[in-house]
């Protein structure tokens, strides 16, 4: 398995996959410097729970969505699935690796989004002191929100991944990010909605901490179901 | 049946092989034998069931009916087994743009858990190993058709399914492939069956061919028995064509006018070319052209397409 990561990895240099893995948490972290700059001084309390609720809430379910379209496009655009399904190798092995490595990306965003909220009180120390959040940074906090966020995120991303993979097409995909993120959007205050899988992210940091870990169980739950389902049908479907 | 090919088992062999997609047969009662050490040339028009029956053979599609067996193995049943002897060129642009040729091959390579002296090996099988640290985004399309087939002798193995292994490639590009597929049953061992339109390509290449038509194979076997089933044409051209054609058609040949001279079907004795010349000659013509022709794939492939469209 080592070496199927590996592989998949490698498909990843100089891909569009690295650049939106960079870009999507800096946006949000730029936008959080800009609120403190804007917004009365907060606590790191106050700006951290905003800040990532804004990752969540949207930037997180839309980010996801191209990621998975970016990905399988790396074998849809040039119809590599052809070669890759006649090797001699177990298919399984093949989406396992390619979900691990999607799971990983968006892990890896979430770490990227926490190193870049530091980065952004340390710039505000140096050029505007007085506006920056009080108290200590709260490292703690902030691993607990972005760690809790990528488990919740699973069952969206693996769901996502699956339509990516099994339609040539993104569209599909594209169809159901966007629809799953306007649900997000629309439909977050009401309770119910934290059974639906691009709420689950946000639902971290509502004020209902039951909420939050309903949220984090049913995403990294159905992420795990989810992604042993599609292995399991894209491994046996023709090619 | 260990390393070494066992020339006793075909290398692909289909029974009543059948795809049906919804209610449309793409592909029925498909029996292939191709022995080892084979070029098998498979031919036949856009539609007529070649790419399906490669993916059948690849274990890409499950069969509708019937059974494929590579080297023996069940491909249904024990497709890994089969994919191991296995190595194919689907798709030319099948490659990653982002990453060099060496890198392309080096993945494929370590699913395969190859040792890492292959890549060198294949790459100058193919004659690309100056080209091997370049971006395949850089690559033209006969480049990439070479790496294509590079990465399918990775791992050395026994059967090759090339599908349009000519497909977009320039004259140069086509001497290349060629003497590449040539050269395998030679210098490696290796079964090659290939797919392609370009039919005086095949003729060159291939030693045994296989024809399809609305996914039925209608013809199969040795190139050379089967050419001998068409007759060879004598083109002629003279100053008084009308009375050539009258001639001609008295002694019993139905000449086909293309403006220029007519051409003849002759039977199985070139000396009819000399009895020909002789009468015209006689018959107060000048001849300014007389051309035997031999019997091409391209023939037999129209005399086998016009006799389908009879029967159908």
């Amino acid at each position: 398995m080592l070496t199927n990561l590996f592989v998949e990895f490698r498909k990843l240099k100089g891909s569009l996959v690295l650049v939106l893995c960079l870009v999507a948490p800096s946006l949000v972290a730029v936008l959080l410097g800009v609120i403190c700059v804007r917004q009365p001084v907060m606590t790191w309390h106050d700006a951290m729970q905003g800040g990532t609720g804004l990752w969540a809430y949207f930037v997180m379910p839309l980010t996801t969505t191209a990621l998975g379209i970016l990905v399988a496009q790396i074998e849809h655009g040039p119809r590599a699935w052809d070669h890759l399904l006649a090797l001699p190798i177990q298919r399984w092995r093949l989406f396992a690796a390619k979900g691990i490595v999607v799971m990983l990306l968006i892990g890896s965003m979430c770490v990227l989004l926490g190193l870049e909220f530091r980065l952004v009180g340390l710039l505000g120390q140096e050029l505007l002191p007085r506006k920056v959040p009080t108290g200590t940074f709260p490292w703690a906090l902030q691993a607990k929100y972005l760690g809790s966020m990528w488990g919740a995120s699973l069952f969206m991303a693996m769901l996502e991944l699956w339509v990516a993979w099994r339609y040539r097409s993104f569209v599909p995909a594209l169809t159901l990010g966007l629809s799953g993120t306007f649900f997000a959007v629309a439909a977050f205050g009401a309770k119910e909605t934290v059974y639906i899988p691009w709420v689950m992210p946000v639902s971290i940091v509502a004020g209902d901490p039951s909420r939050a870990v309903l949220a984090l169980r049913l995403g990294v739950a159905g992420g795990m179901i989810t992604s042993l389902l599609m292995i399991w049908h894209l491994s046996r479907r023709e090619a | 049946m260990d390393s070494g090919r066992d020339y006793a088992t075909k290398a692909i062999e289909t029974n009543g092989l059948g795809k049906r997609f919804g209610s449309q047969w793409a592909v029925s009662g498909l029996n292939l034998e191709v022995a080892a050490g084979q070029i098998y040339g498979f031919l036949g028009r856009n539609g007529a069931g070649k790419t399906t029956t490669i993916r059948l053979l690849l274990g890409l599609l499950r069969p509708s009916s019937g059974s494929v067996r590579i080297f023996g193995h069940d491909v249904s049943r024990h497709r890994l087994s089969a994919a191991r002897l296995t190595g194919s060129l689907m798709e030319a642009r099948a490659t990653y743009d982002n990453l060099t040729g060496r890198e392309n091959l080096d993945s494929t390579r370590r699913l395969l858990k190859l040792p890492a002296r292959h890549i060198d090996r294949v790459l100058e099988m193919v004659a690309m190993s100056q080209f091997a640290d370049r971006r395949v985004g850089h690559y033209s399309l006969g480049m990439r058709q070479r790496l294509g087939l590079a990465r399918a002798l990775l791992g050395t193995p026994q059967l090759l399914i090339l599908d349009e292994p000519m497909n977009g490639l320039d004259p140069d590009g086509i001497r290349a492939m060629r003497a590449v597929i040539r050269d395998l049953p030679i210098s490696s061992g290796v079964t090659v069956f290939l797919s392609s339109h370009i039919l005086s390509e095949v003729q060159q290449t291939a030693t045994h061919i296989g024809l399809m038509h609305d996914g039925r194979l209608v013809l199969q076997g040795p190139m050379s028995e089967l050419l001998q089933q068409v007759s060879p044409e004598l083109f002629i051209r003279t100053t008084n064509l009308p009375l050539t054609i009258k001639l001609l058609q008295a002694s019993g040949y139905q000449p086909v006018n293309d403006g220029v001279g007519v051409c003849i079907k002759l039977g199985s004795s070139d000396a009819e070319a000399a009895v020909t010349n002789k009468k015209l000659v006689e018959a107060g013509i000048d001849v300014i052209e007389l051309t035997l022709r031999q019997a091409t794939l391209e023939a037999l492939y129209l005399q086998v397409q016009t006799a389908e469209k009879q029967v159908a």
